[in-house]
Formats: C-alpha cells, sequence, structure tokens
C-alpha cells in the first residue's frame, strides 16, 4: 500500500511537467523575492486563481516554487542593497550589507544560498517526519479537541504577528465575522449580508485572500512609486553601491570550504529555531530569523564581528528564514489550521484543487502529498543549482524598478481572479477587500490573524457548535478533555513567553 | 485627567481603538435587537457574538495601551495611498467595463499603458518600460487567459 502510493508519488513528482513548473517557480519566486516591494508570497496569491488549471502535483510544484525561491530572493536585495526583499530578509540585511560595503559580496550571498537550503531541506524533513504521525493524533480528535485547537492557533497567531495582541486578536475576530457572511451551515438561515441577495453564498476565498493579502501591497507599492520615492531610494542605493565598490577584486571574493565550515554552528542554530518557531502560528520568518541571529551572536566565538559583515550573522540569518518553510505547513497538514499567512496560501490553493487540509488530507491524496514531500526535498536541490550559476544575474534582477511590473501584477490578480469563478462580484470584492487591505496595513493592523480567521472560522464554529450540542449547552464542556485543557494551557504559556522575548528584541 | 485625555486623543491609536469598539456594539446591538433566526444547539448568532465581543474587549485594550502612552504612528501618505486605492477600484472596474466593448486584449493595453504613463516621469523617454513591456504583457495575458484559460470575456478586437 505505501510502497504503491510511494512509487505513484515518484512518477508524478519526476515528470517533466513537474520539474519544470517547480523550476519556473523557483526563477519567478527568486525574482519577485528580489525586488523589493514584491514577495514570493505575492506571487503564490496571485497564480492561486491559475493553479486549477494545472495538474495538482504540477500546480503545487509552481506554489512550491514560487515559494522556495522568494525566501531565497529575499535575502539577494538585502545583501546588495540593504533593502530586504521580503520581512524574512530584513535580519540578512544587517551583515549581509555590511559584507558587501567591505568588499565581499559573494561571499555573503553564497553564504545565504547555502544557509537557506540547509535550513530549508531540514525543516523540511522534520515536515515530512512529523506531519504524517500529528495527523495519526489528530484523526483521534473530537469537537471539544479541534475547538481548542482552532482557539490555539487563532491566539497564537494574534498575539505573535507583529507582537501587537489587541490589534491581532481584533483582527482574528473581523476575519471570523467576514467568514460568516451568508448561510449558516448549521440551520441554512442567512446572516451578515446587509440585505445584498449576492452575499447569501457568502464571500469566496480567492478575492477576499488575493485582495486584501496581495492587492492592498501593490496599492501601497503603486502609491510609493506615484511618489516616485522606491524609484530615487533604488537610484540612490545603486549609485552609492557603485561607488563603494569601486576597486571591487571577485577574485578575493570566493567563499572558502574553511570560511563555509566557520558558518556551520551558526546555520544549525538558525536551522534548529527556525523549524520550531516556524511550527507555532503566527510566529513567522522575521522572528525566527532575528532569534536565530541573537542566539547566533551569543553562543558565537567572535560576537564582536556581529553587524560589521559577519558570514556567521548571515548565516544564522538566512537558516533562521529558510528553516521556517517546511514547518510552517506541519499545522495545515496535520490539523487543517494554516499556521502563517504562506500556509494559508498553500490551504487555499489545496481547497481550490478540491483537496480539504486537515488529518484525512494524507489519507485522500496520498500519492500527491507524498509527490509534495519530495517536491519540497528535490526543489532545494534545483534552487542550489540554479542561483549558483545565476547570482549574478539576480542581483542585477534586484535592481528592476517595481513600478515596471506593478500594474502589470494587479492586471493578472483582477483577471486570475474573474477566472477562478467567472463573477464580475468576485472582481468587485477583490478590489474593495484590496482597499480595506489598505486601510487596515496603514493603521498598523495585522493581516495573517485576519485570513486564518477566515479560513479557518467555519470548521471552528462546526467544532464549537457539535461541542455544545454534544456537552447539552454547557460551556465548561469545553474543557472536559485533557488535550483541550493542554493546548489552552500551552496557547497561554507561548503567548507569554514570545511577548518576553519580543519585548527582549525591541 | 484632561490632560491625559487630551494626549490620548491626539494618538492615532484612539480612533482605531474607537473603531473597533464601534464595530463590535453596533454588532451586539444588531444580535441583542437585529431579525436573528434562531437555529439548532447555540443559534447562528453565538460565533459571530464571540467575534464581535472579543472585537470589544480588543479596542479597550488599545485604549488602555494609548492611556499608558503606547500607540502606533499616524501612516505617512495617507491620502496619496487611499487616492491610489480609489483609483485601482475605478482602473479596475473601467478596465472590466472597456473589455465589454472593446475586447480583453485592448482593455488590458490600455490599462497597462496609461498606469505606467502615470507612474513614469517622462513616459515617452522611458518608452521601452511605458510602451514596449505593456505590449508585450498584454499579448502574453491575452494567450494566458483567452487561449489557456479561456475565461468567458468578450475578445472585441483581437479574436
Amino acid at each position: 500500500m505505501f510502497l504503491d502510493a510511494f512509487a505513484d508519488a515518484l512518477l508524478l513528482a519526476f515528470s517533466p511537467e513537474v520539474i519544470f513548473f517547480v523550476a519556473i517557480g523557483i526563477a519567478m519566486g527568486i525574482t519577485l523575492g528580489a525586488i523589493p516591494g514584491l514577495s514570493g508570497d505575492m506571487a503564490i496569491a496571485i497564480l492561486l486563481p491559475v493553479v486549477f488549471v494545472l495538474e495538482p502535483a504540477a500546480a503545487l510544484g509552481l506554489l512550491t516554487g514560487i515559494y522556495k525561491g522568494g525566501m531565497f530572493g529575499g535575502s539577494i536585495s538585502a545583501i546588495s542593497f540593504g533593502v530586504p526583499g521580503t520581512p524574512g530578509s530584513a535580519a540578512t540585511a544587517i551583515d549581509g550589507y555590511q559584507a558587501k560595503l567591505n568588499g565581499t559580496p559573494n561571499k555573503a550571498l553564497n553564504t545565504a544560498l547555502y544557509s537557506s537550503v540547509i535550513g530549508d531541506s531540514t525543516s523540511d524533513l522534520v515536515l515530512i517526519f512529523l506531519a504524517l504521525p500529528l495527523a495519526i493524533v489528530a484523526l483521534t480528535f473530537g469537537p471539544v479537541e479541534f475547538f481548542a485547537l482552532y482557539a490555539f492557533s487563532l491566539l497564537l497567531i494574534s498575539a505573535l504577528t507583529k507582537g501587537k495582541v489587541a490589534k491581532g486578536v481584533a483582527m482574528a475576530a473581523l476575519g471570523i465575522l467576514l467568514a460568516m457572511i451568508g448561510r449558516d451551515p448549521v440551520g441554512g438561515s442567512v446572516r451578515l449580508t446587509f440585505g445584498i441577495p449576492e452575499l447569501a453564498g457568502g464571500l469566496a476565498l480567492i478575492p477576499v485572500l488575493v485582495g486584501i493579502f496581495a492587492v492592498s501591497e501593490l496599492i501601497i507599492q503603486l502609491g510609493r512609486a506615484w511618489l516616485e520615492r522606491a524609484q530615487r531610494i533604488t537610484a540612490e542605493t545603486e549609485k552609492r553601491a557603485e561607488s563603494l565598490l569601486g576597486d571591487y577584486d571577485p577574485a578575493k571574493d570566493k567563499l572558502t570550504f574553511a570560511e563555509f565550515r566557520a558558518t556551520w554552528k551558526a546555520t544549525s542554530i538558525g536551522t534548529t529555531m527556525g523549524t520550531l518557531v516556524g511550527a507555532l502560528p503566527g510566529a513567522g520568518s522575521s522572528l525566527a530569523a532575528f532569534i536565530s541571529y541573537g542566539l547566533a551572536q551569543r553562543f558565537s566565538r567572535k560576537p564582536d564581528e556581529f553587524g560589521k559583515g559577519s558570514l556567521e550573522g548571515v548565516a544564522a540569518a538566512e537558516a533562521g528564514n529558510s528553516a521556517t518553510s517546511g514547518s510552517t505547513l506541519i499545522p495545515l497538514f496535520a490539523f487543517g489550521i494554516p499556521g502563517s499567512a504562506t500556509a494559508a496560501l498553500f490551504g487555499a490553493a489545496f481547497i481550490l484543487m478540491g483537496m480539504t487540509p486537515g488529518p484525512r488530507l494524507i489519507y485522500d491524496h496520498t500519492d500527491v502529498i507524498y509527490a509534495l514531500f519530495l517536491i519540497l526535498i528535490y526543489a532545494n536541490l534545483i534552487n542550489l543549482v540554479l542561483s549558483h550559476f545565476l547570482l549574478p544575474l539576480y542581483s542585477k534582477i534586484a535592481m528592476i524598478q517595481s513600478r515596471i511590473l506593478l500594474p502589470i501584477v494587479c492586471v493578472l490578480a483582477i483577471l486570475g481572479t474573474f477566472a477562478a469563478g467567472n463573477s464580475v462580484i468576485d472582481v468587485y470584492v477583490l478590489l474593495f477587500a484590496g482597499l480595506f487591505g489598505v486601510v487596515l496595513r496603514l493603521y498598523s493592523f495585522p493581516l495573517a490573524p485576519l485570513i486564518l480567521g477566515f479560513i479557518v472560522a467555519p470548521g471552528a464554529e462546526r467544532a464549537l457548535r457539535q461541542a455544545l450540542l454534544i456537552g447539552r449547552g454547557e460551556w465548561t464542556s469545553l474543557l472536559s478533555s485533557p488535550i483541550a485543557i493542554g493546548l489552552y494551557a500551552t496557547a497561554a504559556i507561548m503567548i507569554i513567553t514570545f511577548t518576553f522575548i519580543l519585548r527582549e528584541r525591541k | 485627567m484632561k490632560s491625559t485625555l487630551t494626549a490620548m486623543l491626539s494618538r492615532q491609536d484612539f480612533y482605531t481603538g474607537l473603531v473597533t469598539i464601534l464595530v463590535g456594539v453596533i454588532g451586539l446591538l444588531d444580535i441583542a435587537y437585529g431579525n436573528w433566526r434562531p437555529g439548532p444547539g447555540i443559534g447562528p448568532h453565538a460565533f459571530p457574538q464571540l467575534a464581535y465581543i472579543a472585537l470589544v474587549i480588543a479596542g479597550l485594550v488599545i485604549w488602555i495601551d494609548v492611556a499608558r502612552g503606547k500607540s502606533d504612528e499616524r501612516p505617512d501618505y495617507l491620502r496619496v495611498t487611499l487616492s491610489t486605492g480609489v483609483a485601482l477600484v475605478a482602473i479596475g472596474m473601467g478596465m472590466f467595463w472597456l473589455a465589454g466593448k472593446l475586447g480583453l486584449g485592448v482593455s488590458v493595453l490600455i490599462t497597462l499603458i496609461g498606469t505606467s504613463f502615470l507612474l513614469t516621469r517622462d513616459p515617452l523617454k522611458h518608452w521601452q518600460s511605458t510602451i514596449l513591456v505593456p505590449v508585450i504583457a498584454s499579448i502574453v495575458i491575452w494567450i494566458l487567459f483567452v487561449w489557456l484559460i479561456n475565461i468567458p470575456l468578450p475578445r472585441g478586437l483581437l479574436i
């Protein structure tokens, strides 16, 4: 049974079509990740409506490639220009850009590449070996445990995203309310439609997700392009970087094996912390990278070099950032709960392809999920090879001004959303969700809790109502399970611990 | 007391907290007095009610933070960003309206060239990025959505 499924997965994962889409995805992810203002996550959101025209393995290969490429792409602009391409690469910029100013950008970029691939691969292996046992445990869960799990995720993601607990909780509540629009799944009555009959079917996932997550960011970037600020900053950065590298000697800027070996401890710290932090809902790659950076400095033999172009600093930050990539998918595969915005996008892709995220996902679609596991591993190798040869080109890609690409990405988002549902209403929802997302971003409300709230609300409501029906309406029945009590207690302990860590970081 | 209140009123998050609380209170009033049909178990209003209560509590905590001197800064370039958002909504709707008249390919081309001209100083001088890139992008988008995905939009001048 297992061998049959694995053989099918091998055929799927290593079909030329899937390998092609993985490579395209990686190239696309690195390109977008390298351009400040654009990101791999945005590309995943924009391409979500397109995935349903591809075979599931090819679609997942494309999204995986974009995700992994985007993770590393962010570090290219961080090192080359001191401008993090993605939030996760902010810690990489500290030492990466200093290394560039010291005349060793190639060493920093290669250190970032190798530590990124090591962190990413380890995290993927943890996902592969943990997802199945956790899914088996989750199959024994009843509504009380599942409601506790949903509450656990919502609480953690609200509390940890950007460290703004109250605003995070408000966003999770708003996401839940948006998901409540339409028919009540239990009684069938219509809720929160404000008399608009088109809303009786509820808000579709794609326009809300793409609108709030991607279009809002595009609007902000377009506003900046309108002001020509980004153009000037990039031009100034380019000029300054060129002048500083006037006597740059590429021959002296090759990463030696001894130098790579010296970063091994920092890479290990980053890999471990990134994998652990990534598995927690809401903690995110930025937090993982900064924790890894701080710990690597504490345990380094040369802590004074941190902040001055230390390759250990680059390795720790980049391994910490990339090691969240596999583990952030663990809650999605095991429990059906996305622990991050990226996992939410992958969850949406599964739903679009007719696959329900959760403990039954691996059993119901064994061949596709095993193929995804294989893709996760070999995509790192493709990333390594592509990036190794194309690093000089990628640094130039980072100079592409985002204003050239922004209108094209906007048009793709609009047409893609229409294509997904053949509905003009979806396009209106997309545009207004984008505008709403802009307001939320401007007033520093974190968006990840809203997205998670929107996605998990139907399941959480079903679990709560089932649990209370079984418990004859007694709210204390929600505490009738030791697993549920354990989850609530763990959430409380983690929130307190991470609030303390975040304060230390500030 | 008066100075504390004045300080609170001058902070950005006082108003974000106020809006959060107002949304929660209006929702709770709607559940209390609105036309909600009863359903099995705790009913269809229970989960939204929890969310509204969470909104009110979150708003109050934001206010407590404001009273303790914690508040996010006023957003930069608020007017420009919001104007861009409204413009994008108008352009998006306009593109869809135009697609019905001229076809998808032409409406996308006009939209891309128009926005590129808006975003670039001396657009004719930078014709590669304001004309050539939009033309290539329009052709690629047309092939992707009309040939490959086959979305049901009028093809207009580009059949």
